[in-house]
Formats: structure tokens, sequence, C-alpha cells
């Protein structure tokens, strides 16, 4: 008896100290995973990490403290290519993972895309940019951080008919993008020659590589328009911008599709980017305080100020991690989500309407000394 | 709690610490003095490696630096030698030659690019200045190199390098895809890579591409964090949940942080290895302490152990002692004296146990609780007393005395132990309560006494427990509370009274009823409670009944405190007992409720009575034999019959034509039993003889059982309402076809215009043939025959409308009346004017048609002569009286114009305002007149009735609504001219009818006016902007006469257009309709003027004129 009790406590004393290096590792709860799906690479790249690394911006402040009620969120992130099939793949991929959600798509048409098997799998997706009118007012699980371009779209319309007074605008988009692109061409359209203005010419163009603006922009201004709308991403609507400047005998009024508002803009297109004008939701020259907190941040983590897409991406984000520290079940996301009364926003407070389409308003902006500036 | 360590267990930890503690303190100073020295050698060789690194890029950049140098060295001189610009082919050359640039574009200094290859001549004059790098390279005038960007073509990251010299700027775009090749060299380890990021953090050489192309930003690593801050070293960091070191350098020229990374895991191996060892070490060594330990401890701890157990059952009582093992002999001597030790107690403890034995079983057998008590304090309790007070016998020794006793008696018993102790006379025995342990008290007899313990004073005190006999005291009490209670439950009043009637006692229901409390009812009189006036009839029937008969009942009524009233039925028998006085016992009920709702059932049978009485509809019960019950009084006022003659007959007042449905609306009744009334229209003969309406709700009366008794039905004469309906139907019928004239009347007028207008237009011709001008004023005079007759068909037709003054009706009629007689010498005509007579707001004219209608209508109802009477007064009518004319109740003037005439039959009456009816012979009468006279006052809010019968004259009465305003002045009436007036300027003249169109133009031509036609809205209002444009033909339009009704585009909105184009435009509507509400609502928004089709040549010339001077 004795011996046995002797032979246990020494067991006992050498195991604490054999087993107290592995005892000092700390267990941790397994990680949320949270998927990222945008194109990160190629010619609508910088949309795409902007989206992400507004996305990431969020994770990390949520994992420096503390995570999600003590679990870290893993994010994993995969590059769409703005090719249909590789959006469903890598969402596939994403989803076998077991991501409880996918903040993404960045354009309009990988989400179309994306989107049915998502809804089939009841898992929620987050699209920072997404703004086609295709996917308003449908119950699915899909929820945006921008509302549907309809609004937007129509104001721009009746602000160059009713206060640039503008008649006559030909229209130039990327095919690339067609979710978007055309139902902005269609609603701009029928805004505008509702308003009384004509459409005197369109152009398209998918991808830059072979493609000319000069051509382009020559066939436009031989209808003589008073106005250009562009419909393309920033370093296409700079090229096409100089295109215009150069060949149009007057100096037609330009106007502008949110997907290019980025400074990389302002920088290609210089002086020819004057006087551009936009519809947009958000003010990057604002000087609010939530905003200059999140510009700051930002410009620490990755070195240059954030685009819109790094916004919505934040935005995406952090509607997120609030749902989540909620209730963890991704199952009940969406209602999660949808029981929200109000979403954070880097420019305020906003709402869901019932079909998770965010509620913003937009206001007009045109570019004033190299600057992008409210005109109302 | 002091933890104490035993001594085996202390010798044993410092045999495992002297044997560990050193082997763990050296070994680990060890391992950290190795890792650091290895960690060093890392950061040497991996720094090194870094630096290499960034020298390689630096080179790398070398190149591209030299090229552009000598773009601009061949810039300059061209420039000197006048050859500008510099031949495209020169830079294709270039690229061509040392392939390193993806273009390479010449830019001037304010950012135009000049030249391009390769060639894009798309992108010449492209503006480079919002470019930083651009604007740097021309702000400091040296070497820039841009922030890296995806290239447009193949998304790698690439960057700009600006190059300025005097005039020119040398831009080349460099694709960073060979830095791959470069940082693909560097392999240290298998975990080991190299990685370059730019002035962002931004990745742009990895081993793994996709993180390039992604552009992922690695800015957050420590070693890449303090490396873009200006910290190179190497520093520890966590990428992907790997442990790394990263040692970085800064690439010169770009600013760009090479990193070489290593996993923690293959830069500690060694080190890894050695704690391994380490550990393996320690286990051994501890593992030979324990054995070492384990064999030198064991003697001296067994002896130590033996003596341990010995005295641990000594303390228990057991003195057997086993064998202590040997030890050490300074152990062996401490057992022996243990041994000797236990023998000595063990004998004492025997002689004592005896002798306590033999008190024990005394006091302990005792039946009372025994204790001592010593210094306040239980120094001995038998066991009787420990079961009394539920103790262990070691809980209560020791405790104070008092504490045994109820809280109320400790005071009382401490105080008479202390008297007893100092001899004071004292009660021997006494009852107090006792405290058990678990808090309960229990009766106890008590007896004490001085008794000497241990030397000292005490107290031995005697316990006797009384709880079982205070447990049967309970029980009896108990079994009579049980017994008053149950005589308290019952609900009825039961009671006792002596033999003069006085309360001995009554239960609680009785005392509740009454509100009195007991002592206030016990011993009064029941007669007291009762109404004064009865109160004697109880002594003198109610008690002297009882005593002979021995019992009493019956229902009598009581008042309670309250004074309220209660009804009480009694049961009342005299006891006479074997012993003691004989007594009144009674029960009683209160029946208050039955007897309140027997009278109210009565005056509720009393109030439907009441109720069917002041009915005004006629009702009327019957049994299911069809014979009446009652009927009320209403029945006999509508009916004839009173309730006396058909009580218990049947009525006969069914007509022979509703028997049928009657009867078969009475079988569906009882056929489905149920209480829903039923409706049914029919007719019903009075007592004398007239059919009247009716509208009757039946529904069945049930008896007790829920059988039918019989049924009552309810009946409401309709005769006046159905009159009504048949008025409001004819109403109707008259506005449908006032629509359909006011139709026929507009197309009638265009055609009339266009005939009128070519009369007028040929009557103008000069040298025209005597007789054909005669024709032609003839064919003119028929013309205005037919607008006359139009303009009647518009008054009748509604929405043909007037220019509305306020007139007083005693003048027109006056006047109408005075030019009539004057024209019929043989008819009398009288008006009566009334005094203070209310203003109408109407159309003089047309009321001055509408009169002269009805007296032409009269005069020919009176071929022979006769009177004609007009009078006219104030009335107020009501609601029902206007229900079929569809106009609102109130003040009306009401004109009537009664004849001595024929007279009409009733379908005649009917007809008689229906347009083209008419009794005369064809051709003596329009049958336009009444019917206009008709539209004319429908169309001023008012109605008209007749009252005619066969022989006996025609009165017609017309009700025009009464104003509030007052007459103004007439505006004067305009100059009569009958020629045409000339006069100069545009005209626009709009007519969708072409004959119209043409005929007007003529006309206004032949006035001298210019003429625009348009055959329609749209043509009218393109015509109009084009002149206001300046591109029309014209210089002006003055007035546009434009047509009401069109196709397309009516008048209306051809109106608002023109108004929007030019809002001073002068309009002229012209229309076959007359000023009717359309034409009146485009007036007030600003038409300036109308004219009714057809009309004249003077009557357009005028209105033109007219116009022309009011613009």
């Amino acid at each position: 008896m004795k011996r046995e009790r002797n032979f246990s406590f020494a067991a006992l004393a050498a195991l604490v100290l054999i087993a107290l290096p592995i005892l000092a590792c700390r267990q941790e709860k397994p990680p949320l995973k949270v998927g990222f799906t945008g194109g990160l690479t190629g010619r609508h790249g910088e949309l795409g990490t902007a989206g992400r690394n507004g996305a990431l911006l969020a994770v990390e402040e949520v994992n420096e403290k503390g995570g999600i009620n003590g679990r870290r969120i893993l994010f994993i992130t995969k590059d769409d290519r703005q090719d249909e099939q590789t959006a469903v793949k890598v969402d596939s991929e994403l989803l076998a993972e077991g991501v409880v959600a996918i903040i993404g798509h960045m354009t309009s048409q990988m989400s179309v895309a994306a989107l049915p098997l998502l809804n089939e799998k009841r898992v929620v997706m987050l699209s920072p940019t997404t703004t086609t009118n295709e996917l308003e007012g449908k119950d699915d699980f899909f929820i945006r951080m921008e509302p549907a371009s309809r609004k937007q779209t129509e104001s721009l319309a009746r602000y160059a008919r009713q206060k640039a007074r503008l008649g006559r605008i030909a229209v130039v988009y990327d095919t690339a993008n067609l979710s978007y692109t055309e139902d902005y061409f269609r609603c701009f359209s029928s805004a505008f020659t509702a308003a009384g203005g004509k459409i005197v010419g369109v152009e398209t163009f998918r991808g830059g590589a072979g493609y000319s603006f000069m051509k382009a922009a020559s066939r436009l201004c031989r209808q003589k328009p008073e106005g250009i709308l562009l419909i393309a991403n920033s370093a296409d609507a700079a090229d096409l911008c100089h295109q215009i400047r150069k060949t149009a005998s007057g100096r037609p009024v330009i106007l502008s599709s949110g997907w290019a508002m980025t400074e990389e803009f302002l920088r290609k297109g210089g002086k020819s980017v004057e006087g551009v004008i936009f519809d947009n939701l958000i003010d990057l020259g604002s000087h609010e305080p939530r905003y200059r907190r999140f510009k700051d941040s930002f410009k620490n983590r990755f070195g240059e100020y954030p685009t819109f897409g790094a916004v919505h991406g934040y935005e995406a984000a952090r509607l997120l991690a609030e749902a989540l520290k909620v209730n963890e079940d991704a199952r009940h996301l969406k209602e999660t989500i949808m029981g929200f009364d109000k979403v954070y926003g880097v420019f305020g407070d906003f709402r869901l309407d019932r079909f998770g389409d965010a509620v913003r308003d937009s206001f007009i902006m045109a570019v004033k000394d190299g600057r992008l500036q409210r005109v109302e | 709690m002091k933890i104490r360590c035993t001594l085996k267990k202390v010798l044993t930890l410092n045999f495992i610490l002297v044997a560990v503690l050193p082997m763990a303190f050296f070994g680990m100073l060890g391992v950290r003095i190795f890792s650091g020295t290895i960690e060093q050698e890392v950061a040497t060789r991996n720094g090194q490696i870094a630096r290499a690194l960034a020298g390689e890029i630096d080179r790398f950049l070398a190149e591209p630096l030299r090229i552009l140098e000598m773009v601009n060295d061949r810039n300059q001189l061209m420039r000197r030698e006048g050859n500008i610009p510099l031949p495209d082919k020169f830079l294709r050359l270039l690229r061509g030659r040392y392939r390193v640039f993806e273009q390479i574009a010449i830019v001037d200094r304010q950012g135009r690019i000049l030249h391009l290859s390769p060639s894009r001549p798309e992108l010449i004059g492209t503006d480079l200045s919002g470019q930083p790098f651009f604007q740097e390279a021309v702000l400091l005038g040296h070497v820039v190199f841009s922030e890296t960007f995806p290239s447009p073509t193949t998304g790698l990251p690439t960057i700009a390098v600006a190059f300025p010299e005097k005039e020119m700027v040398a831009v080349g775009y460099l694709s960073l895809d060979s830095l791959q090749e470069i940082t693909d060299k560097i392999i240290v380890g298998r975990g080991s890579y190299a990685v370059v990021a730019d002035r962002r953090g931004n990745i742009i050489a990895h081993p793994e591409r996709h993180l390039v192309s992604e552009r992922v930003n690695i800015g957050n690593l420590e070693p890449v964090r303090r490396a873009l801050s200006g910290e190179v070293g190497t520093f520890p960091y966590e990428f992907r949940d790997i442990r790394k070191l990263g040692s970085t350098a800064i690439a010169g020229r770009t600013g760009w942080v090479v990193m070489l990374c290593q996993t923690e895991e293959e830069a500690f191996a060694p080190v890894v290895k050695i704690k391994m060892m380490l550990f393996a070490g320690l286990a051994l060594t501890l593992l030979l302490a324990l054995f070492l330990a384990a064999v030198v401890l064991k003697r001296p701890l067994r002896s130590i152990s033996g003596l341990t157990d010995a005295a641990r059952k000594i303390s228990a009582g057991d003195y057997r002692l086993e064998e202590i093992p040997p030890g050490y002999p300074e152990i062996d001597i401490l057992a022996g004296g243990f041994r000797e030790m236990v023998r000595e107690i063990a004998n004492r403890e025997d002689a004592l146990l005896r002798s306590e034995n033999k008190y024990r079983a005394f006091v302990e057998g005792s039946f009372d609780g025994i204790f001592l008590q010593k210094g306040g304090k239980i120094v001995f309790a038998n066991r009787r007393l420990l079961e009394m007070v539920g103790y262990r016998e070691e809980e209560l020794l020791g405790r104070e005395t008092w504490s045994i006793y109820a809280p109320e008696y400790q005071q009382l018993m401490k105080e008479r132990a202390l008297a007893r102790l100092r001899g004071e006379v004292v009660p021997a025995q006494c009852e107090v309560q006792m405290l058990r342990r678990d808090g309960s008290l229990f009766p106890v007899e008590i007896s004490a006494r001085v008794v000497t313990v241990e030397g000292e004073p005490g107290i031995q005190v005697w316990v006797n427990d009384l709880s079982e006999r205070r447990r049967i005291e309970e029980e009896r009490k108990t079994s009579e509370q049980r017994f008053v209670e149950l005589y308290d439950s019952v609900s009825d009043f039961i009671f006792t009274q002596d033999m003069e009637g006085r309360f001995l006692s009554c239960n609680r229901a009785m005392l509740e009823a009454f509100g009195y409390p007991r002592e206030e009812l016990i011993g009064r009189k029941a007669s007291e409670f009762m109404k004064p006036e009865l109160a004697p009839l109880f002594e003198t029937e109610y008690m002297p009944k009882l005593k002979e008969q021995g019992r009493a009942q019956g229902v009598s009524a009581y008042y309670t405190c309250n004074r309220g009233r209660i009804y009480l039925e009694y049961r009342d028998d005299l006891i006479r007992p074997e012993n003691g006085e004989p007594f009144v016992s009674g029960i009683a009920r209160d029946v208050t409720g039955r007897i309140l709702s027997e009278r109210a059932l009565k005056e509720r049978e009393q109030s439907i009575f009441a109720v069917l009485q002041a009915s005004p509809n006629p009702i009327v019960a019957y049994d299911t034999e069809g014979n009446v019950r009652f009927m009320n009084r209403a029945f006999t006022a509508v009916f004839g019959w009173t309730l006396e003659e058909l009580s218990g007959r049947k009525v006969d007042f069914l007509p022979e034509e509703e028997k049928e449905k009657t009867i078969e609306n009475i079988k569906e009744l009882y056929r489905y039993e149920d209480n829903r009334p039923r409706t049914m229209e029919t007719k019903r003969l009075t007592r004398d003889g007239r059919i009247l309406d009716i509208l009757t709700s039946a529904a069945l009366i049930f008896d007790a059982k829920g059988k039918p008794a019989g049924m009552v039905v309810s009946s409401t004469d309709i005769t006046q309402l159905k009159k009504l309906e048949a008025g409001l139907l004819q109403a109707q019928k008259m506005e449908a076809v006032g629509v359909l004239a006011g139709g026929i009347a507009h197309d009638f007028n265009n055609l009339l215009m266009g005939i009128q207008g070519n009369i007028s237009l040929v009557l103008l011709r000069e040298g025209l043939n005597g007789d054909i001008r005669r024709n032609i004023e003839n064919v003119e005079a028929l013309v205005s025959r037919g607008a006359g007759l139009t303009r009647q068909l518009l008054g009748f037709a509604r929405g043909g409308k007037y220019e509305v003054k306020i007139h007083d009706m005693n003048e027109i009629i006056a006047a109408e009346a005075a030019l009539f007689g004057e024209t019929k010498k043989e008819i009398v005509v009288a008006a009566t004017p009334a005094p203070d007579l209310w203003r109408v707001e109407a159309d003089r004219t047309q009321m001055e048609q509408m009169l002269m209608n009805l007296f032409v209508n009269a005069g020919q109802a009176m071929p022979d002569g006769g009177h004609i009477d007009i009078v006219a007064e104030n009335v107020v009518i009501d609601e029902n009286f206007v229900k079929p004319y569809d106009v609102k109740p109130g003040r009306y003037v009401r004109v009537s114009v009664t004849d001595t005439g024929a007279g009409m039959d009733d379908a005649t009456q009917k007809r008689i305002f229906e347009p083209f009816f008419t009794t005369k012979e064809a051709g003596a009468g329009t049958g336009l007149g009444l019917a206009s006279t008709y539209g004319i006052i429908k169309n001023h809010g008012g109605f008209i009735n007749v009252y005619s019968e066969k022989g006996k004259g025609s009165s017609f009465h017309i009700y025009l609504p009464a104003s509030d305003a007052r007459i103004g002045k007439d505006e004067g009436v305009a100059e009569k001219f009958g020629g045409v007036m000339r006069g100069e300027g545009t005209i626009l003249l709009v007519d969708d009818e072409e004959t119209i169109r043409e005929v007007g133009r003529e006309m206004l031509e032949v006035m001298g006016y210019t003429v625009i036609t348009a055959s329609g809205g749209a043509e009218a209002i393109e015509k109009f902007a084009a002149v206001k444009d300046g591109t029309g033909e014209f210089a002006r339009i003055d007035i546009v006469i434009q047509d009401m009704i069109m196709p397309g585009m009516g008048g209306g909105e051809v109106f608002d257009r023109l108004k929007e184009i030019d809002p001073e435009v002068t309009v002229l509507l012209a229309s076959g309709y007359s000023l009717n509400g359309q034409a009146k609502e485009i007036l007030a928004r600003g038409c300036r003027g109308f004219i009714q089709k057809p009309f004249t040549m003077g009557e357009l010339s005028r209105k033109v004129r007219e116009m022309m001077n009011g613009k």
C-alpha cells in the first residue's frame, strides 16, 4: 500500500514536470471561417483588391479585440477572375471549406452568376459593390451595401437633363460586367429620354486589349453629343476621357457611373477628367470624423487611401461580424442581419430594406481642380 | 486551514529538489544561451542574403535608368540639331534591343505624351500630369519611381520610371515580373524563401505568384512594418498560423522591402533537439531521486508509522498493542515506554466503571426527567430528560440551564434557582414550558431542590412531561369548535327564540344577512325587524298560533341593518325539552331574489305592451290558427279595425292576388321555426276598401318549450314611398333623353352654321338679283327658325346653360303675363305677386321663355278663352318632398301657373315633358315647349310638377332655389347692330369640320382679316408655336377661334397648350352646344369669349371686333 502511494506521488510529479510545457499551450476555440470573393487580378483587380482590403481591415480589427465571442475569424480570399464559371467554382470551394458567409462578389455580373448556388445552400452573400437592378426586390440570401443603381442612375439622368440642360447624350459601356453596365445604361436611357433628352449614340467594349478607345471616342463625337456617359471601371474611364477630350470639337460634358470613382481615375485621367460628373453614395473627400478614422486606419494598414470598394468591403465585413456576435449560428445569419434596425456605415448609419438592399441617399459629385467635390 | 506536510513528503521532496533543480537550472541556462546564438546566426545569415537581394534589385533597376538616360541624351541631341520630334524608330530600336520596358514614352513637361513605343497613336497627347510620379519628377528634377500598379494588359505589378531632362521627361513602364526570377534564386532551406514588398507593403515578388497578382498586402507583418518605418533586422512573425523569422533589407532606389523568410521550426531545429534532450535528462533524474528516497527512508518511517497507529488505537479505547517494527535504537526505547503507559491507564478505568454503573441504573430508570445544575450549567441529565428535550448528552451537558426553558420562563427560573441557592423559600413545584432542541415547546411540571454536586451547592430538578394530558384537553376543545363552524357554515338561517319571540341564538348566515353583530341581534324580538304595521300581528297572531299548533311557516319581509328589505321563507318549531324552558327553533331562507324577479317579469310585460302600442307601424300577433291575439293602436289607425272587433278572429284584409304569396311566406316561416324575421312587400285592404302597399316583417312567437305559438307581424305603409320611386324613375328617363337631345342639337347647329355662313356670304355679293336675294333671305329665315328649334332643344338638354343673374320673379312674371295678355285677348291672365318674394339666380331670357311656353300651352288648352292664374310664393321644402327630383331640400320660390282648360289624363301627364311629345295634330306643335321648360328649370337646380284632371284644367308648379344674393345692376345691354363690322389682323381658325372651316375662313376674310386654318388641335398648336418661334409664315396671330368639340385633342386641352405657349393668347370658343359646363370651365381658365353656332356674319364680326378691342 505504502509502496503504491510513493509510486503514485513520484509518477504524478514526473508527469507534471514533463507535461508542463504542453499544458502551457492555451487551448483555442476553432476559428469562424469567412470567405471573400472578388476579381483580385486582371483589369478589374483594383475594385476586388480594394474590397478585400476593406473587409480584411474590419476582420483584423475584430480579431484584435478578441474575435467573435472568443473565436478568431479566419478570412479566406478567392479570385473570381471576373469570370462567371470561376465565380461559381470558387464559391463552391469556400462553401466546402465551411465558411459562414461570403463577402463579395464585387461586380454585378459575378454576383448574378454565383447567387443561385448560395441561395440553394442558404448561405448569405454580402456584396459590397453589386448594384444591378436585376437583384432588386428579391427575398433571397443576397444582402448588399449599396442600393440598386436605379435611383442613382435616374438622379444622374435628371441632373443631366434639368441642371446641366443636356439634350443629346452618347453612351459607352463595358460588356465585361454586363449585369451592371447594361442595366445602368437602360435605366439612364429611359429616365433621360422620359425627361425629353435623346440618346444619340451607344458604344460597347469588352476588355481593354485590342480595343481602341480613340476610335470609339471619335465615333461618339461624330454624333455631336452634348454629353457622354461612361459606364466603365476607373482605368478605362480615364482612358476614354483622354480620348474624348482629344477628339471632341467642343467640350462635351462627361458623366460617369460610380464604378469609376477612384483615386486611380483622377491620377490617370489628369486634366482630361476635370468636370466629370458622378452620382454617388459616398464622398471620399468628406471630413466626417467616422470616415477620417477609417481613412487613417486604412492608410496605416495598406499604405494608400481607401476607394469606395474598400469602404463598402469594410462595411460588409463589419456587418457580418456584428451579426455573428449576436448569433454565431450561420443558419440564422440572414434573419439576424435583417433584424438590425441600422447598419454601421463609414459615412453614417443606414438601414436595409426588407430584401436586404441598402437604403442610402446619393448625391451629385464632379471633378474640380483634380478632386471630387459635391455639386448638390 | 494550515497545511502541514508529513515528514515522509518533506524528505522525499528534498531528495527530488537536490537531484533535479541544479540540473534543470543549468540545462535551461544552456538552452537559452544556445538558442540566442542560433538566432543570432540565423539573423546574420538571412540578413546578409536579404541585403544581397536588395542590391540585386537595385542593379536590376540600373539598366532601365541607363536606357532612359540614353533616350534623354538622344532627345537633347536631336533638339540641338533641330530634328524634332525624335523619330519613333529610335524608341522602337531601343526597346527591341534591351527588352526591359513594356512601353517608353516621351512626355513634355505639361504631361502630354509626344512619343510612345510601341506605337499607339490614340495615346499620343494623353495627359500624365495627374500622375504623382510625373509631378514629382518635374518638380524635383530627378528620377522618380512610381508606386507599383497592376499592368492594364497583364495585371502584373508594374512601375513607371520618370527621368526628367530640361524640356522633356522620359517615362518607361517596367514590368516587375523579372523580380520573381531574382527572388526565386534564394533557397536557404526547405521552408525559406524571399519576398519583395513595395512601399505600401503590397507583395511584388513571392514564390506563390497569385499573392503577387492579387496584390496581397503584408505591411502589417512585424518585419515589414518595421522595415517600412526604417528599421531593418530579423524579427519573428506569424503568417497563416506559422511562426517565422523575417530578415529585412531595403532596396535603395525604390524603397521596396526585401524580406527573407524562414520558419522558426527550421531555423531553430538544433535548439529544439537540445531542449528535448534536456527534458529527457530531467525526467530520468527525477525517477532516480524518487527511487533513492524510497530506499533510504523506508526503515525509520515504518517505525514512526507503527507508533502513530498505536496512539490512534489507545485514544479510541483499544489497549491491545501490536508489535511495533524495530527501527533505529532511539525509536525502540520510545516504543517500550509507550507500552508501560498503556497498561496503567487500563487498570484505573476498570475500577471507575464498576462504581458508576450502580448509580446509573437508578437514575436512568426514572420515569421523570432528572438533571443536575451547577453554576447555572447542566452537569448531568438522565436518558428520559434527553428524550424530552431532544438533545444528545454531549450537546446538553455544559449548556446554560435556562436555555431548555421557554424564553418567557427563563428569567423566572433563573431567579428562583438563585433564590433557592441563597436559601430563600421558593415553591418546590411549578408548571412551565420547556424548549426542545428543534425549537418546539412542551408543558412540564418541575420539582427542584438544592443538592451538593461535586462538593459545591447545586440543584436537582425532576421534570414531569404534561404533553399527553394537554393533548386530551385540546381534542375536546376542537370538537366543540367544529360543531360551531358547521352551524355557521349553513347558508340558511338557523335560530332559536324564547316564547316572547326574542332571539336566543342564530348562525352567521343570519347575522350577515341582517348586518348586525351578534350581541345586537340576540335578545331582540323578531317583530322589531318587521314593517311597523305588521309588528303587532307578530304578537297577536303569529306567536299564539305557534304555541297552539307547535309549528308555523310562511314568507315574511324584514328590514336589515342598512334598511334594506329581505324576504324570508321560514319554518319555526316549538321545542319543549324535558329539562328547561320551551323555546322556538327556526330555519329560514332568503327568497328576496325570487320575489323581486317575479315582480320584474310583470313590469317587463307591461313595458313591451307599451312599446307595441307606441309603434307607428301596425303590429298584430296571431295564434297558430291565424286568429288575432293582439294588435296595437297603429293597426287600428292604418287599417281601421279595433282589437275588440277582431280578438280571436281572422282579419279579412288580404286581396285575392296576394293570398298565395302570403300563405307561402307564412308556411316558410313555420317550416324553418327559427327566430329570424322574414320581410315581404305586399298589398292589404283597409276596412274602408282602400288598397295599401305594405312592407311586412313577420317572426314566430315561441312558447316556453320552444314550440311555435303563433306569429307577430309588423307592417309599414309604403304606399307614399312607391309613388316617390315612380317619380324618380321618370326624372332619370328625362335626363337620358336630355343628353340625346343636346347631341342632336349640336350636330344640327353645325349644319346650320354651314348654311348660314354661305347665305351670309352670298347676300354680301353686289348685284344680286332681287328674286334670288328674296329666296335666299327666305332660306336665312328658315335657318333662323331651325336655330330657334335647336335652342329649344338645348334648353331641354341638361347641360345647356345661361347667363346667371339675380332676379325677382315677380317682375318677370308681371312682364310676361302682360305680354301674353296683350296677344290673347280672349284669355284673362292674372298674376299675383308675393310680397318679400325671395330672389332667384337665373337666366332672364330662359325664365321668360319658360313662362311663355307655359302660357302658350295653357292658351292652347283653352281655345275658347279662359283664365290663367300665376301665383308666386316662398316655400321651404323638406327631404321627403324633394326625393323624386334629385334636388336639395331648403328654400324655394314656387311659381304656379293654373289654367281652366281641358286638363289631361294620367297617361298624358306622365309624358308631358318628353321632347316631341304633343297631343296636337301634326304640324300644330313642335312638342318642345314643355320639354324645354322642364330642361330650363332642371338646369337652374329646380323642379316642376303638374296636377291636372281631365276637364278641370291644369296646374304647373315650378320650384326655383332661392338665393341670398341681392339684385345686381344690369351691366348694360349691348348695343344691337345688324351690319358686318370689318377689321384687320390675323386669325387662327380651328375646326374639325371642313365646311365650317372653309365658310368661316371666307367670312373672316370678307371682314378683312387674314385667316390661318387648322383641322385639329395638334395642327393648331404647331402653327401657333411656329408663329411664336418666328419660324412660321406669319408674324403674329391676334385671335384664335376654336371649336370646342373635336376628335383627338379637345377644345380644353388645345386652349391649355396655347396658353402654355403664350399666356396672353386671345381665344374665342365656338360651339354647337350652348354655353355649358365644359365651355364655362374653359372661360374660367382665361378664355376671352364664346359664340354659339350657327352665327351670322354680323354676329361673328361683332364678337371678333369686341375681342380685338379688348386685347
